[in-house]
């Protein structure tokens, strides 16, 4: 129930009801309509809950006091209609949460308490006599052991003691006696306090800090307090092992969290780490790989250009060469996918704007693809907005138009089409490839940008992907924090738009 | 018979119970249970021809849900600063409190204890480094383990003699 709340309203809840009981939590406006609620409604409310209810209507206690926006609201020991509950109203970024403390069990024992003493009241009408010998003999049932301070510094414990202290092993039997001071050791420093207190004869009480004890095979948790009436002394010991232990999941359940994030906190920073070592590993291995691939390229290209030379090879030798040229080609753009994306990972790069009109970055990157679209026979159109003009650092666009034009080359089928457009909407422009090819279904979508190499698929005449492209378009169109979306219909085609916000049109 | 009130102090979960728990009843529970308030308990320690009652603060540990109160360090003859070797910001915790301490103990002698040394030291963040330093500047630092009670008998009966020589 709590993991979702916002961290003002668990620290509310650890620093102002402790120890922890039933609760329920209900969100609403200041005008007091529900937006969202934690706990069980039924349980406190006695029927179900609604979204965009009046919580006046639900609770009439709290009739009159919305709006909150006078101030923060406790309301304490209300009835409603299944429970008695403390209500607090608390603010949070623009809501307030209604807090319903459940205390039926404290208004139980105190209920109790209340009736024997109305009872012996109306029994004894005119002899007060006991009542003034023994104020607090009714406190048993609150689990209060209560001792007198004597004139000679020592305490004497009060008839009516709870049954929790008989079960210390020093509590002596035939006298029924128990010095509190030598047996609980907290005590020793809390009386310091407490015997200044008594020096100031203030009609109050104090209240020790928990602390804890293991006696007759139980944790006991518990707390002093102290106060004087008719010149007398008197010290109290409350044990409340069931609010102690519930005190003590609350706070265990919150710190199990934190430690659980402490070591996932510990886990990413090494991952992130391992990361940043891989980038940087494959950045200088594919930069290095670089010469050695264009060398063979270049004695491919000699050979294959020269065609004299090629002329002397028999046609398997020529096959086999230029599949050699093709193979090198899709490794070099491989390679150099690999370190376009390496250092787009490592951040090794630097946006560098110039203001270039659409029209011509457009017609670069179409000239690149043209050579690939003839292969396949795809009719390629451009249709761009005459006097576009767009601030954008021009290779890191450039490279990720060829990779968006790559990309729809390879999904097409031969003879179909691709057409790129660009146009103003609204202070805004937009680009789009669009593709007759063979589209994905809503799951490739979604998974679409996700920074694997194991969603590579297959083109339409089999080429291979390396599974980064899509990854590189994305890196480079948030970097220069513009927007890319997809539209995609299995068999009929996708469409890829990139969106350039006001700002960056020229 | 002289009494002595020691103080375990740090940030939550950094093995003050455990240590505590070693120390008295020579157990150990791999089971984290968070500590509301002060536990105390004692034990009876032989210093030499001095026969010592240790009462053993062991305190809630440091968070934002829970603040350790001055008042429970107000009587203390010594006490320990428990940082947990795994987590680097209880250090910080622990130096925290330790200022706190030296406050309302008057100056009182303590140990800073390194925990959870058992664990292997590609997890510790607290490193070789940082230990010397602290050294350096005048801290006296144990390395201990709750878990295999490496330190925890030589921390407790340091603290001892540092509080009867005092």
């Amino acid at each position: 129930m709590l993991k979702d709340l916002p961290l003002k309203i668990v620290e509310y809840l650890v620093e102002e009801i402790p120890p922890y009981s039933g609760l329920l939590m209900i969100k609403v406006d200041n005008r007091g309509v529900v937006k969202n609620w934690k706990g069980n409604p039924k349980e406190y409310l006695g029927g179900k809950l609604t979204e965009n209810e009046s919580i006046e209507e639900l609770v009439p206690a709290l009739n009159g006091i919305c709006p909150f926006d006078k101030g923060s609201v406790k309301l304490t020991k209300l009835q409603l209609k299944n429970k008695y509950c403390d209500i607090h109203v608390v603010k949070e970024n623009g809501h307030y949460w209604i807090i319903f403390i459940d205390q039926t069990r404290e208004v139980d024992s105190l209920k109790s308490l209340l009736q024997n003493m109305n009872e012996e009241q109306l029994k004894g009408r005119g002899n007060k006599t006991n009542s003034k010998e023994m104020p607090f003999r009714h406190l048993d049932k609150l689990n209060f052991a209560t001792f007198l301070r004597k004139d000679d510094g020592s305490f004497s414990l009060q008839p009516n003691t709870p049954g929790w202290i008989k079960k210390h092993a020093f509590y002596n039997k035939a006298s029924g006696s128990i010095d509190p001071i030598s047996t609980f050791p907290f005590l020793e420093i809390f009386i310091l306090e407490v015997e200044e207190f008594w020096k100031e004869n203030k009609e109050s009480y104090v209240v020790s800090e928990t602390w804890s004890e293991t006696f007759a095979g139980k944790d006991h948790y518990l707390r002093a307090y102290a106060t004087n009436l008719n010149n007398s002394n008197y010290l109290f010991l409350k044990s409340f092992i069931r609010e102690g232990v519930e005190e003590q999941n609350l706070l265990q359940a919150f710190r199990d969290s934190s430690l659980a994030f402490d070591k996932l906190a510990k886990t990413e920073k090494k991952l992130k780490e391992l990361l940043v070592y891989k980038n940087k590993f494959n950045s200088i291995i594919s930069h290095d790989l670089r010469a050695p691939i264009a060398a063979v390229l270049g004695v491919v290209n000699v050979l294959t250009t020269d065609e004299e030379e090629i002329g002397k090879l028999n046609e398997d030798y020529q096959e086999l060469i230029y599949g050699i040229k093709d193979e090198m080609n899709r490794l070099l753009d491989y390679n150099n996918k690999l370190y376009h994306w390496a250092n787009l990972e490592l951040g090794n790069f630097k946006l560098e704007f110039e203001t270039i009109s659409l029209d011509e970055i457009i017609k670069i990157a179409t000239e690149t693809a043209r050579e690939k679209c003839n292969e396949k026979n795809i009719a390629l159109t451009i249709n761009v907005e005459a006097g576009l003009k767009v601030r954008v650092d021009k290779t890191l666009f450039l490279q990720a138009l060829n990779n968006l034009l790559s990309n729809a080359i390879k999904f097409t089928p031969i003879s179909n089409s691709i057409k790129i457009t660009a146009k103003k909407d609204d202070d805004k422009a937009f680009i789009s490839v669009v593709d007759t090819g063979i589209g994905m279904n809503d799951d490739m979508v979604k998974n679409l940008f996700k920074e694997s190499t194991n969603n590579t698929t297959q083109g339409t005449s089999g080429e291979k992907g390396t599974g980064l492209g899509l990854g590189i378009i994305k890196k480079i169109i948030e970097a220069h924090k513009f927007k890319i979306t997809v539209k995609s219909v299995p068999g009929k085609g996708t469409v890829f738009t990139i969106e350039i916000p006001e700002s960056n049109l020229a | 018979m002289i009494k002595k009130k020691i103080c375990m102090l740090g940030a939550f979960a950094v093995g003050k119970t455990s240590l505590v728990q070693r120390f008295v009843n020579s157990i150990f529970s791999e089971k984290y249970q968070t500590t509301i308030g002060v536990k105390i308990d004692q034990k009876l320690v032989q210093t030499g021809d001095t026969e010592v009652n240790l009462m053993l603060w062991d305190i809630h540990g440091e968070d934002n849900y829970q603040k350790v109160k001055p008042s429970y360090i107000m009587g203390a003859s010594g006490y320990f600063v428990v940082v947990d070797v795994t987590r680097e910001e209880t250090l910080g915790v622990g130096l925290n409190l330790q200022k706190m301490a030296n406050e309302m103990s008057k100056g009182a002698p303590f140990i800073v204890l390194i925990n959870k040394t058992d664990l292997p030291q590609s997890e510790w963040y607290i490193s070789e480094t940082s230990i010397n330093e602290l050294k350096d500047k005048g801290l006296e630092i144990i390395l201990t383990s709750a878990k295999e009670g490496t330190g925890v008998e030589e921390a407790f009966s340091r603290l001892t003699e540092l509080m009867i020589n005092k």
